[in-house]
């Protein structure tokens, strides 16, 4: 996540970089720009300043000349034009080499030279000295051979016309090291320029007109103007381009600029609005409770990482929550199960205290009972006996005929009905016996696993049932072969009892009851079925559930099949029910011949 | 013989039930009087209930079997858990176990082999009693030989 800070840092920064320093450089560009326009402007300015300062100096010089011409022309001589020339452009005469190369050499001359009259003159330039001076005139000067002829007068000139004449004479002034013919159309005059033969010499030849000076000064002056117009326009010409450069570069920093800013609006939406609206819209919806919401951030930066943290945790919550769904679906339907085996094992304690109760209060009651059952049989017997004693102590003390007698009669009668009474009170005491012994098989050793023969605990609980039964129901004991089992007999019987009693109470008025026993392999198999409706299909899977009752509300608990299978099941055996051919149930007990395993009978309730 | 109950109607009828057989019949209602009666008397038989008042069948079985170990010891109840005949056994040292209501043939029956092993063990005794004397003056007759 730190490289991913970093990275968003970065970003930032950089777009705020972009956003801040395109604009300010391309101002400082367009500033440069300016700046080296308005340079070359200044530059071009100073140079026209320069240009027209000497050039007014050359027209204020020249106009002066031709002022100092008007006042001094007439009293200077040659000589004197000479110095004045020499003082105006002593660097010129310096180096005469150069000076004969440069057009200025005869603007010198010219400017120098003035007036109608013309002039040859050979300087020396070294010392200075006027070698030869000779004032011509116009038509002399303007002769060749005039003044060729001048020349041949000095004997430096003679020497040199001599090598040099028949070129001068073919060209003018051939043999000079240079000559220049200058001609002013406009002016109609014609000048010579002669430059120096050798190095120290100069022969300055020439002619002019005031009025051609004083055209030289007008045109010197229309120059300047037309140079200063000349710079003035590429001034004004450069400073339009510098405004032209300026407006542009502003309008072009205006656009890059707000280019720029547009950019980074847009970068900053796409980089940073957009994921962070994304991810908001994602916060709300699950905000909202909608967990099954995703975040589609595909920016490739913390925002994606963030997207998909965020769409992870989704998913881990969601598969939470799913599971916690599972889990108290899960828990709701175990507490369900587990209530109703606690509701069974509740059930199954209170019906088992309720038997022990019975159990204890069987075995006092047993007691109490057979005591005065064993004196009133044991008085039946004494009584019987005695009755018959007495009637053999009379039939050897009467005749026969005493026996006839009223009395005799009636003596023999009340003894007899005596006897009969005693018959009948052994025969009740008897039947109250049997009813206490079979009570005992069922008080007896609740708790306790005996081997026993079922057909005595069968036996037993007929006699108990006999109320039920009574004179409607015709029992039919059906014993088959079945050896002693291992078992809870207290249990057991109370399957039996509870079977009979449902059989019984099936049949509405009068039927039978079928009790069979059987050994099928090592398993006991006792079936007990009847007359009654028999049970329907549809309430075959339920008979057996705890509290399921078909009877009356107050007529049963509807415990009673059901703590019959748990019992059997607690045996290692099964309760099945079925019809019986020609009608009414068969139900069925199967108990294993031994129950492996240790054996306390405490399987009555069922492990939870 | 001895019968002991605490209910009048059982002794009478026991009374009753053996007034044929060659025995005499003492009764006693609680274990006390009937402790009294074998002091006083020698008993071949005693025949007690287990619930009584005041002392227990058990319990006078119990002591009747150590202070008189040749008379035989039979309990007769209504009803008894397994515990109440267990400790008649291991305690009482009984020989026959009967339970209420009793039929008439079975006590007689029960009481004349009870009777007749008394007899068997006394003649037993009196054969030992007698061989045991015989020993003794053998051995004295051996003596003075010797």
């Amino acid at each position: 996540m730190n490289a991913g800070g970093r990275r968003i840092g970065r970003r930032l920064v950089a777009a705020l970089l972009a956003v801040l320093l395109v604009p300010l450089s391309a101002l400082l560009i367009s500033g440069e720009i300016s700046r080296r326009s308005i340079d070359g402007v200044e530059a071009a300015t100073a140079q026209l300043v320069a240009q027209s300062g000497e050039t007014l100096e050359q027209t204020q010089r020249s106009v002066a000349a031709l002022v100092n011409f008007n006042t001094k022309a007439q009293v200077l001589g040659v000589a004197e034009a000479i110095d004045l020339a020499m003082a105006l452009s002593p660097e010129l005469i310096a180096d005469p080499t150069k000076l004969a190369d440069e057009v200025e050499v005869f603007k010198l001359v010219r400017t120098t030279v003035v007036g109608r009259a013309g002039f040859v003159c050979v300087a020396d330039l070294a010392t200075k000295r006027i070698l030869l001076h000779k004032e011509v005139d116009a038509t002399t000067l303007r002769d060749v051979s005039g003044l060729e002829n001048a020349i041949e007068k000095t004997d430096l000139a003679a020497s040199l016309a001599r090598e040099r004449a028949s070129v001068m004479h073919a060209r003018g002034l051939a043999g000079w090291r240079r000559s220049f013919t200058y001609e002013d159309p406009s002016e109609g005059g014609r000048y010579w320029v002669l430059v120096p033969l050798k190095k120290g010499s100069l022969l300055v030849a020439g002619m002019t007109t005031r009025a051609g000076l004083a055209d030289s000064v007008e045109m010197d002056v229309a120059k300047t103007v037309q140079t200063a117009k000349r710079y003035l326009g590429e001034v004004q010409a450069r400073t339009a381009a510098v405004h032209a450069t300026f407006r542009a570069t502003l309008v072009l920093a205006v656009l890059l600029g707000g280019l720029v800013v547009l950019g980074g609006l847009v970068y900053v939406r796409r980089r940073f609005l957009r994921p962070i609206g994304d991810l908001t819209a994602t916060a709300l919806a699950v905000q909202r409770g909608d967990l099954h919401v995703r975040s589609h951030v595909q920016s490739k930066d913390e925002f994606e990482l963030l997207s998909r943290a965020v769409n992870d945790m989704l998913e881990r919550i969601t598969a939470q929550l799913e599971e916690l769904e599972r889990f108290s679906e899960e828990l709701e339907h175990r507490v369900i199960e587990r209530t109703e085996e606690l509701r069974h094992a509740q059930a199954q304690v209170l019906h088992s205290e309720k038997l022990a109760v019975v159990g204890t209060l069987t075995a006092g009651i047993m007691h109490e009972i057979n005591n005065p059952v064993n004196f009133v049989s044991g008085a039946t017997f004494t009584l019987g006996r005695e009755v018959a004693r007495l009637l053999g102590l009379l039939e050897e003390q009467l005749d026969p005929a005493d026996w006839q007698t009223e009395e005799g009669r009636a003596l023999r009668s009340g003894l007899d009905k005596i006897g009969e009474s005693a018959r009948l009170i052994a025969q009740g005491s008897d039947r109250i016996s049997s009813i206490v012994t079979s009570l005992r098989a069922f008080a007896r050793a609740q708790d306790r696993r005996a081997v026993v023969d079922l057909r005595e605990g069968l036996d037993s609980t007929l006699v108990l049932a006999q109320p039920l039964v009574k004179e409607r129901i015709v029992v039919h004991r059906e014993y088959g072969d079945l050896p002693a089992i291992e078992c809870n007999p207290g249990e057991v019987n109370q399957v039996f009892m509870n079977l009979v009693v449902n059989a019984a109470q099936a049949i509405a008025d009068k039927g039978e009851i079928w009790i069979r026993t059987a050994r099928i392999g090592d398993m006991a198999m006792v079936e007990i079925a009847d007359t009654g409706p028999g049970v329907p299909d549809d309430l075959r899977s339920r008979i057996f559930d705890p509290f399921f009752t078909t009877k009356e509300v107050g007529q049963g608990t509807g415990m009673g099949l059901s703590i019959c299978a748990q019992i059997v099941q607690a045996h290692g055996g099964k309760l099945e029910v079925g019809d019986r051919p020609g009608g009414g149930a068969i139900f069925r007990v199967i108990l294993p011949l031994s129950t492996p395993g240790p054996s306390t009978g405490q399987h009555r309730i069922a492990p939870v | 013989m001895l019968f002991v109950d605490d209910e009048e109607g059982n002794l009478f009828v026991a009374r009753e039930m053996l007034a044929d057989a060659p025995v005499v019949v003492l009764t006693a209602t609680d274990g006390a009087s009937a402790l009294e009666t074998l002091r006083s008397e020698p008993i071949a038989v005693l025949v007690s209930d287990q619930r009584m008042p005041g002392m227990s069948g058990v319990e006078l079985l119990q002591r009747a079997a150590t202070e008189w170990p040749d008379t035989i010891r039979l309990l007769l109840t209504g009803f008894a858990d397994l515990g109440a005949v267990v400790d008649a056994i291991n305690r009482g040292g009984i020989w026959r176990y009967l339970t209420k209501p009793i039929d008439p043939t079975d006590l007689q029956h029960a009481i004349r082999l009870a009777t007749e092993q008394y007899r068997t063990r006394a003649a037993h005794r009196e054969e030992v009693r007698s061989l045991k004397a015989r020993i003794d003056e053998l051995e004295a007759r051996l003596a003075a030989k010797v």
